[in-house]
């Protein structure tokens, strides 16, 4: 975890079950030491930040990371976002544009943050940014909530 | 002058060809109002699709209990009708 002015560290107990669920692929990554995440929420409201180092096992063109990783970590980081007034939500889709080349291994910023809610759906946005602050990627998502 | 119902019934005409395959040619005259989703060949997440973009481009928000409720898109309408007819 790293200290910064205006994110407040999510603690691992606090992520959804499901995150931490042996059976996730992304957790299992991070158990056997592949990946490393760090979640915070921000104090701009509802947005979430995951400081990602993707350090083993998650390349996908040769020296890039893995594009359906990065989908995954964008996943992650914008159904984290949808949490923020406590109500479940699952994917419905999910749009990736691969802006730059990714780097890998390396580490990167993913920022999450609702656009749009209504009573059936919420809408996120998502970008991951390299340590310098350029986009690499982005995403969008409609999270349909779970009555 | 356009009523409330024209502006719900052009909304969910575009929003039908923007999100549901095959729907893309669909103009408001084709429109059966007693047909449902489903009857289009619409999934359930289009419909979600399409009544989340109509609630945000008309602005106004429509409780998802009452969607249980419709039987077909002219109900669907209807509802939508009355909630702009209420915020303006």
């Amino acid at each position: 975890m790293r200290e910064e002015a205006g994110l407040s560290p999510v603690a691992s107990k606090d992520l959804p079950a499901s995150f931490r669920d042996p059976q996730c692929f992304l957790w299992a990554l991070e158990l056997r030491g592949e990946l490393r995440r760090s979640f915070y929420s921000s104090a701009v409201e509802g947005r979430i930040i995951v400081d990602v180092d993707c350090l083993r096992l998650c390349q996908g063109p040769p020296g890039h990371l893995h594009g359906g990783l990065i989908a995954s970590l964008h996943d992650e980081a914008m159904a984290l976002a949808t949490r923020h007034g406590g109500r479940l939500a699952v994917t419905g889709w999910l749009k990736v544009e691969y802006e730059a080349p990714t780097p890998f291994p390396a580490s990167y910023r993913i920022e999450s943050w609702v656009a749009e809610s209504n009573s059936l759906s919420v809408l996120t946005k998502s970008r991951m940014t390299d340590s310098a602050g350029l986009v690499m990627n982005s995403a969008s998502a409609r999270f349909v909530w779970v009555p | 002058m356009q009523t409330a119902r024209d502006r719900v019934l052009a909304e969910l005409v575009r929003q039908l060809q923007d999100n549901v395959e095959g729907l893309e040619d669909l103009q408001i005259a084709d429109l059966a109002l007693d047909k449902t989703f489903k009857d289009l060949g619409a999934s359930s997440l289009d419909m979600v699709e399409v009544v989340s973009s109509m609630m945000s481009r008309l602005g106004v928000a429509v409780n998802r209990t009452a969607f249980a409720r419709l039987k077909n898109l002219g109900e669907l309408v209807d509802l939508f009708a009355a909630e702009l007819q209420k915020s303006t």
